[in-house]
């Protein structure tokens, strides 16, 4: 996998389908791009581009140099991609998924659940079981203690994951 | 707007890409011809960044810095399953909030359908 495409995948992620079209066109022409030319390589809308440029510009995801057009006198703002600040804002990004990930692991550690048999409604903790006398409050059903050991253990696993990857870029 | 030290940042890391091995910090300053304080400032701000490690060495009497380019990631893929990477949310996220990751919908299910996952 390049880093080409790590760097478009994980844009789309944080800004959307739009976003990672105008980096892809960006990163093909490897400089700079008025949001104009953007629109015509990409196959966008030119308030599509404006709107998703400015809001990565906002995460330093891309930035602009403004030069004035030989032929109109008007002002053309050339874009272009930081890379380098996509990969800080995502370490960035990992580094709070892993937070709420390991406050969901505690969650699940420190707590018994219930659940009826249908499997549809969803599952209450042994207090709010106990104030409903295990029986579930949607259905009416008796309630079963819920093994969680599996999902205990894909969060151990993500958590895992997510620590490798912010040792390295 | 694009910084003269935006454009020697790039230019810093196209050559530490290039080299892929440790290197001296005056060294990046020779071989680039910049001042070496430009380099000292910018390798400061890449190391922030997660992007290289420095480590202090001392040469001919004089402290200094061994510079070490780190490698790129994994790929990306499996992480960005996760509904959190890409919830609007995140930010304000955690126990006893108004978006609590106990609680949360979108996380339960994505960690129940890992569970699945495993099991089959």
């Amino acid at each position: 996998m390049s880093e080409y495409s790590n760097i478009t995948k994980a844009v789309k992620c944080l800004f959307g389908d739009i976003a990672a079209k105008i980096v892809e066109v960006l990163m093909k022409a490897e400089g700079e791009l008025s949001d104009e030319e953007i629109a015509k390589r990409g196959g966008l809308r030119i308030n599509d581009v404006r709107r998703a440029l400015y809001e990565m510009h906002a995460n330093h995801v891309v930035s602009y140099r403004r030069v004035r057009s030989e032929n109109s006198h008007w002002f053309v703002y050339l874009w272009r991609v930081n890379t380098e600040d996509i990969k800080y804002l995502l370490q960035k990004r990992k580094r709070l998924v892993l937070k709420v990930l390991k406050q969901r692991l505690e969650y699940e550690k420190n707590n018994i659940f219930f659940k009826c048999r249908s499997g549809k409604c969803p599952r209450l903790t042994f207090d709010e079981a106990l104030e409903h006398s295990f029986h579930c409050p949607y259905c009416g059903e008796e309630l079963e203690q819920e093994d969680n050991s599996r999902l205990i253990e894909a969060l151990e696993k993500e958590i895992e994951r997510i620590e490798k990857s912010l040792e390295r870029i | 707007m694009v910084s003269k030290s935006s454009l020697l940042e790039e230019r810093i890391l196209r050559f530490l890409r290039e080299i892929d091995e440790p290197i001296i910090q005056p060294e990046i300053a020779r071989r680039l011809n910049v001042s070496s304080r430009d380099v000292s400032r910018i390798l400061a701000k890449l190391e922030k960044k997660g992007v290289i490690k420095r480590e202090k060495v001392i040469m001919k009497g004089r402290r200094t810095f061994k510079v070490f380019p780190l490698r790129e990631a994994e790929p990306l893929d499996a992480l960005l399953e996760c509904p959190c990477f890409s919830c609007p949310y995140l930010e304000m996220c955690g126990e006893k909030q108004e978006h609590d990751p106990s609680t949360c919908r979108k996380l339960t299910e994505w960690l129940l359908s890992l569970t699945t996952k495993t099991a089959t």
